[in-house]
């Protein structure tokens, strides 16, 4: 046979220029064996195109991307820190406060007529026991009508508003969710480590899909995505 | 507008998931395909789609750019081959569908025109393929794959396997060559067997 093997594959696969494809041409057209030879590997080129690839679903779990950040996540964290502890002060006071104005509760439960009676009668009636809740609520406002306007009229001025309340919860929700995100991120970066060490890649694919596949809140989900990100190269 | 690979592998780069979601979307496919005819097996084939891809999103910080984001990809995929068949000890399996279903066979049928002869007749062949590649030695078989389902240059399948373009030129003459020897056996079989069942009815 010719020694026109390399040739006769870049003719084959039309990657030789105009004139090597003159130049094969030539030769086919005086040389029978290589003219077979082409054809022989012509009909197994044809021959591989039946070899299809069952189709399949998707095997890749796209990454949830990130959530657009709240405003929050640019206030420096010393200032949320500062904002819980003046959340946790206006806490601890309105509970202060509120105890100094409602003694008369205390009072109330521990008082003679009252708490006896609870303890001694199993069978309270339900008329009864309205009956009784009238007398201790009459007490109690009695009690508050005679202490000081100073007293009361002060703990009038810390009820919280619907708005207030709204703040506060947005305010808490926002250090939760921040304190979530810096899990997430402890839990991302010693799960890759691990991953890392182990220096398997099923192992890798095998915990990776085992966070993928929970339902882990999207912050953790992210946290773990950029852990990995971070390891790349290892 | 579609970004080409080099866009989203800078967006994913800096952080933008949904860029290597779209990577994985456009690439999935062929990747899926190179494994399938390295390994021979659909389970084998899915878990190395997802390992190339997973390692793909790991490096991607150390992707140059100095070959195409594909190539890359391609040898990372058969690299993760080449380690489970080592890993595995044995040679590609040949996965074959049954294919003599009636219903399946219409399920299959590539165009409404094709009759049910022809496409047991493509099935045919596709299982002979199949089994013929299967036999080949592992850089012949490459060669042969990367040509020939993927499209890439001589210099391209060079550069991916690191070795000389003459090197890949011969390994891809004779895999061919055997393959043809192969086939044209396995169709004088086929040829024979059917002649015998023809005559017994």
């Amino acid at each position: 046979m010719c020694d026109e093997r390399e040739r006769l594959l870049d003719y084959l696969y039309d990657a030789c220029d105009p004139a090597e494809r003159r130049r094969v041409d030539a030769h086919l057209s005086g040389c029978e064996t290589c003219r077979e030879e082409l054809s022989g590997l012509r009909a197994v080129r044809l021959d591989l195109q039946s070899w299809t690839v069952p189709d399949r679903d998707s095997v890749w779990k796209p990454f949830v991307p990130r959530r657009v950040p709240s405003w929050w996540r640019d206030v420096p964290a010393w200032t949320l820190a500062a904002a819980a502890s003046v959340m946790f002060l206006l806490g601890m006071g309105g509970g202060l406060l509120a105890r100094l104005v409602a003694p008369p509760v205390a009072v109330v439960q521990q008082a003679p007529p009252v708490a006896p009676v609870l303890q001694a009668a199993p069978t309270l009636t339900a008329a009864q026991a309205s009956a009784m809740e009238q007398r201790v609520l009459t007490a109690l406002i009695a009690r508050l009508d005679s202490q000081p306007v100073a007293a009361h009229a002060q703990p009038a001025s810390l009820v919280l508003t619907p708005v207030m309340k709204q703040q506060i919860e947005a305010q808490m929700r926002a250090l939760i969710a921040e304190s979530e995100l810096r899990q997430g991120q402890a839990i991302g970066t010693a799960m890759f480590k691990v991953m890392g060490d182990a220096d398997k890649s099923f192992v890798r694919r095998a915990q990776f899909n085992t966070f993928r596949n929970q339902e882990l809140p999207q912050t953790v989900q992210w946290a773990m995505t950029q852990a990995l990100m971070q390891q790349g190269g290892r | 507008m579609t970004r080409t690979d080099e866009e989203l592998v800078a967006s994913a780069t800096a952080g933008d998931l949904e860029a290597f979601n779209q990577l994985v979307s456009r690439w999935e496919r062929p990747i899926y395909a190179l494994a399938y005819r390295t390994l021979g097996r659909e389970e084998d084939a899915r878990d190395v789609v997802q390992d190339a891809f997973l390692r793909a999103f790991r490096g991607l910080r150390g992707f140059k750019g100095e070959a195409k984001f594909s190539s890359w990809l391609y040898r990372i995929t058969l690299n993760l081959c080449r380690d489970w068949i080592r890993r595995e000890r044995r040679a590609p399996i040949v996965q074959v569908p049954e294919g003599t279903d009636p219903i399946d066979i219409a399920d299959d049928q590539a165009a409404p025109t094709e009759s049910v002869e022809d496409l047991v007749a493509r099935r045919e062949m596709s299982a002979a393929v199949s089994r013929a590649m299967a036999e080949l030695p592992e850089e012949q078989r490459t060669a042969i794959i990367l040509k020939e389902y993927h499209g890439l240059t001589f210099q391209e399948i060079a550069d991916m396997l690191n070795c000389p373009l003459s090197t890949v030129k011969t390994r891809l003459y004779q895999g061919l060559s055997v393959l043809r020897r192969r086939l044209e056996r396995q169709q004088a079989a086929d040829a024979s067997l059917r002649r015998a069942t023809w005559e017994s009815s």
